[in-house]
């Protein structure tokens, strides 16, 4: 590996996060959609959630983390890429950033509309200290629920035009991604 | 001559049915006073209770004039249940319970009474998650009096013990919730 491709690699850290929130972001959209149908008598009835809401705050962290990245070390867009694919690609990251931030933040709200803490893992609590009206907690489940399916459409619409520039570019989009 | 008698008997019972009309006693819900409770069993080992914070209702309430004058009308915000707990607060609004952004009014309106000034029976109909059923419960008089700012003041408390599935709300619970006890405990101020 040249110096020169190496230039135009994401760093370690970020490709690090990177990996691990898109697992983080599948995993937590296909449990909430499985959570919300999960019977009385299931075992996972109190174990889902708490790992739900505790992989959510994970996931907003490392987002933080991330979003930093991208405002220090980022490297340039591809020469190869297109205007369209720039400005396409500029706002899926947009989406993606703000869902990072705001989807587990909309979960906070209303998980803690009562006063109960977050449980991390049932090891430790993050404690309830959003005071917030019963109109916001009803729009942060409104905005959990959609925002999260809408947002599973990005990622698929940002994991296809990885796949595309890889397979179809055959440019390095997705490899500097991976190492 | 016919319908001079008609006229004349229709007379006397207006006259006689009137005063009984617009003698009972009407009073007006104090919501800041009256809670409307649900109780049911967690697994036949403990139980579990919650509440709906905003209520109204009329009541009509005169033992003077008999059981005919007694009526009562409520009507339920379900979106304001409570049960200090908001993991499940947001599972009972959805449509596995409350369903909510559906149905966001529970009410009762009774259509008889038998009782005495201390309580009695009272019927109904109940119409929950669009299903309006005709009910029957106990209920019994806490008090009576006059408030220290100038009102004047009844309170009464009775407990309807619901089948759930009868309404719709079937989720399985198990076998020991499926009856949930609902409470009305009202406090309610004469109209002036």
């Amino acid at each position: 590996m040249t110096s020169e491709i190496k230039k135009k690699s994401f760093s370690f850290s970020t490709k690090l996060l990177h990996w691990l929130i898109a697992g983080h972001m599948i995993g937590l959209i296909v449990s909430g959609w499985w959570i919300v149908e999960l019977s009385f008598y299931s075992s996972w009835y109190y174990l889902a959630p708490t790992l739900h809401k505790s992989f959510g705050v994970m996931v907003f962290l490392m987002g933080l983390i991330l979003l930093l990245n991208k405002f220090r070390k980022r490297p340039p867009p591809l020469e190869s890429h297109t205007k369209l694919e720039k400005l396409a690609s500029k706002f899926a990251h947009l989406l993606l950033f703000a869902s990072l931030i705001t989807i587990p933040v909309s979960g906070y709200i209303f998980t803690t509309f009562t006063g109960q803490n977050v449980s991390m893992f049932n090891t430790f609590d993050i404690p309830a200290v959003l005071v917030t009206s019963e109109k916001i907690r009803d729009l942060a489940i409104e905005f959990h629920i959609y925002v999260s399916y809408g947002i599973a459409v990005v990622v698929f619409v940002h994991a296809g035009g990885a796949l595309k520039h890889h397979l179809l570019d055959k440019d390095r989009t997705l490899r500097r991604m991976l190492w | 001559m016919n319908t001079i008698l008609k006229t004349i008997a229709l007379g006397v019972s207006l006259s006689l049915t009137l005063p009984v009309l617009t003698q009972a006693e009407s009073y007006t819900i104090d919501p800041s006073h009256s809670f409307v409770k649900f109780e049911t069993s967690h697994l036949g080992v403990s139980k579990l209770s919650g509440r709906f914070n905003t209520i109204a209702g009329k009541l009509k309430y005169d033992p003077a004039v008999g059981e005919e004058s007694q009526s009562v009308e409520v009507s339920i915000d379900t979106t304001s249940l409570d049960t200090n707990w908001a993991d499940r607060d947001k599972h009972l609004r959805s449509g596995d319970f409350f369903n909510v952004a559906k149905f966001s009014n529970a009410t009762f309106k009774s259509t008889k009474f038998s009782g005495d000034a201390s309580g009695g029976t009272l019927t109904g109909i109940l119409t929950f998650l669009g299903v309006s059923k005709n009910i029957d419960f106990p209920i019994k008089k806490i008090g009576e009096g006059k408030d220290p700012w100038g009102g004047y003041r009844v309170g009464f408390e009775g407990t309807y013990k619901m089948t759930r599935k009868d309404f719709g709300m079937d989720f399985n619970l198990g076998p020991a919730a499926e009856l949930v006890d609902v409470t009305l405990q009202i406090e309610a101020i004469k109209d002036k």
